[in-house]
């Protein structure tokens, strides 16, 4: 006789930032992305797991302030409705209980639920007062703690509640709460006073900067230590393979561009711990308050920061991250600038382009990434709207801790050598049957391969900058399917940049401008659909062709011609803003006559 | 009076919230009734840092001139 194991479904939800995605990870062992902001999940996430002998599927929810709140508030909202059966397990911190409370009588109406607090310490500390089983007497449902409790113990807790009693929930806490005081500590008067902290944030990011790139810095260091690894310890007994087809494959190929690509791991990996650290300590909260006065005049808001900082690390990611935007169109245009915002794919790229002409590529690299941030303030001036009005919540102040940095830096490792051992190596294997063998299958040089057929024509829209080659044409297409690709590429076929610095720098402002990889378009198609995100990457690539002829041509002595081309490019870009204004005020214009 | 009205470290009782992002701002908590403290304003006066039941809210200054007290 088989037994029935009994199932359940568990809705995490909250306010933003309350802990769902921690408690999520506690429960089912997964790995759902946390962060001390507001917004960081976007998108319900599910997973199994056995509660107290019941089969349990436990999803995690955006964080919701109201069901009339921004997209992925009313994406939770719908979910939870459609999910009628399941229970919720309201998750909310200790010191917005009386915030949250009005939203959880809401949502478990009719449903069986229970209240799930966090961060109780934090609350204490700030003189904070709460008593648990008063409030489940007051709150009329099972109330738990999740702070200092290891998942087991968690899941047992949870686990001996099953099934949930249906909810008769109170409205208000009683007097078994006591809120904290909202007083400013120096540490945040100083945090949010711009004449400190801008300063800090900007040698915070300089200081990270330094640290990834410079030379001497750890970041370099260890760069040098894991290519000796690829180019001393593994190629040498690779060159005395006999056969040259699998000597070229492995020694040529393989190596040169998976150690062209691998050696940039802890560059990244640095780089991904210091925006832990901002996002963890709650820096990045205050700072997108600070940046509000700059972001509106942009049209954007102070929360756009987020996945700002986040294009430096991924752009798919970050345009994920767009969803916590509560306006569409600031949505619209901060994936329009993500592009611009160099993420750390293209980090081996600029300093393979950098290290073929200077000893010290660091300064070339924050030019580079200077460049980046300008273009997106650029075109966010160029597209810009008047910004609706704006209010966020600050995130709590507090150091990050050690365990969930080093979880977060281990999940990016995982991510990278995924990303290494199926979409890069997969495209190196491509790339080097199509340049090691001609159309006849014949091991051949790689200017009679298939791949120079291929690339022939691409390789004239890259004579402006001093580089007619398929090669190069070859190497930015494949920044296309990722864009470590490029670095690969480049190691595979050259060994460095064989081109002028002129055409070194050209051809990285090409990089920096153009089209993002097919993760970051799938992701934009995600939230813009297919035809916007397509368009977008066409458009991008086309005009950061002509920015790389611009650039190259300044950097060849045409300066003093530049003079001359400021007032019409001047002259362009109002009227190409002129023409964009045009056309929404018609399309405004033609949404009021639809809707009269 | 509006909540911009009110200085660092001076109180006040909301009366209602008449903006366009009303929802939002009740469903952080500058609810009707709720006491609110004025945590800091930028130097330019573009954002207001409010407190509001151990809650603190960062709102601009359009948001905040719709709060009244």
């Amino acid at each position: 006789m088989r037994s029935l194991v009994a199932r359940e479904e568990l809705l995490l939800v909250g306010n933003p930032n309350a802990g769902k995605s921690t408690v999520f990870n506690k429960l089912t062992g997964g790995h759902a992305k946390v962060g001390n902001w507001h917004g960081v999940t976007v998108g319900a996430l599910s997973r199994s797991t056995s509660l107290g002998g019941t089969e349990v599927t436990v999803s995690d929810l955006p964080g919701i302030y109201s069901a009339e709140g921004g997209l992925e508030e009313r994406a939770a909202c719908d979910y939870i409705r459609t999910h009628a059966d399941a229970s919720v397990i309201f998750v909310a911190e200790c010191a917005t209980l009386p915030r949250a409370l009005p939203l959880f009588y809401k949502l478990s109406q009719h449903r069986r639920c229970a209240l799930l607090l966090t961060k109780k310490r934090q609350f204490e500390r700030s003189g904070g007062f709460l008593r648990e089983e008063e409030l489940s007497r007051t709150l009329g449902v099972p109330v738990l703690l999740a702070e200092g409790k290891s998942g087991k113990r968690l899941r047992a807790e949870l686990g001996a509640l099953l099934p949930l009693p249906l909810a008769r929930v109170g409205r208000s806490a009683g007097d078994c709460y006591r809120a904290p005081a909202a007083k400013l500590s120096r540490t945040d008067k100083l945090l949010i006073n711009p004449l400190f902290a801008l300063p800090l944030f900007a040698a915070a990011l300089l200081f990270a900067f330094f640290v990834t790139f410079a030379p001497g810095m750890p970041g370099e260091v260890l760069k040098r230590l894991v290519e000796g690894f690829f180019t001393e310890t593994l190629s040498a007994p690779a060159r005395n393979i006999p056969s040259p087809v699998l000597r070229g494959f492995v020694a040529d190929g393989l190596l040169k561009s998976l150690g062209g690509v691998f050696c940039f791991l802890p560059q990244i990996l640095l780089l991904f711990f210091f925006l832990t650290l901002m996002e963890e300590s709650g820096l990045l909260s205050r700072l997108a308050m600070l940046a509000d006065g700059v972001f509106s005049r942009l049209g954007l808001n102070g929360r756009a920061v987020f996945p700002l900082l986040m294009g430096f690390g991924c752009s798919a990611a970050a345009i994920l991250t767009t969803r916590a935007l509560d306006d569409k169109r600031i949505q619209r245009r901060v994936i329009l600038l993500l592009p611009y915002i160099s993420c750390s794919a293209k980090l081996p790229v600029y300093l393979t382009l950098a290290s073929s002409f200077f000893d010290n590529p660091f300064p070339a690299v924050i030019l580079l990434y200077a460049l980046g941030v300008g273009l997106a303030f650029a075109v966010a001036l160029f597209l810009k709207e008047p910004s609706p009005p704006f209010a966020m919540e600050l995130a709590p102040l507090q150091i990050p801790s050690p365990l969930f940095v080093a979880k977060a830096l281990f999940f990016q490792l995982r991510q990278f050598i995924i990303k290494l051992g199926t979409v890069i190596l997969a495209f190196f294997l491509f790339s080097w049957l199509l340049s090691s063998f001609s159309w006849d299958f014949t091991y051949c040089a790689a200017e009679k391969s298939m791949l120079a057929g291929i690339c022939g024509g691409l390789k004239y829209l890259f004579a402006p900058i001093g580089c007619c080659d398929w090669k190069i044409a070859y190497a930015a297409l494949s920044g296309l399917v990722a864009k470590e690709n490029v670095a690969g590429a480049l190691a595979m076929f050259y060994g460095g940049f064989p081109y002028p610095a002129a055409s070194a720098f050209a051809f990285s402002v090409f990089l920096l401008a153009c089209s993002p990889c097919v993760s970051a378009i799938a992701a934009s198609a995600r939230e813009l659909g297919w035809r916007s995100a397509i368009r977008n990457a066409l458009v991008q690539t086309a005009s950061a062709l002509l920015l790389s002829y611009l650039v190259y041509f300044l950097l060849t002595g045409g300066g003093v011609y530049a003079l001359f081309a400021l007032p019409p490019l001047a002259a362009l870009f109002i009227l190409g803003k002129k023409g964009i204004e045009k056309i929404r005020r018609r399309r405004t214009r033609f949404a009021q006559k639809l809707h009269r | 009076m509006k909540l911009t009205e009110l200085k660092v470290g001076e109180r006040g009782i909301v009366r209602s919230v008449e903006s366009p992002l009303g929802g939002k701002l009740r469903a952080l908590g500058l609810c009707e009734g709720e006491t609110v403290e004025m945590l800091a304003v930028s130097p330019l006066k573009g954002m207001y840092l409010v407190g509001a039941g151990g809650i603190r809210i960062a709102l601009r200054r359009e948001a905040a001139e719709c709060v009244l007290l």
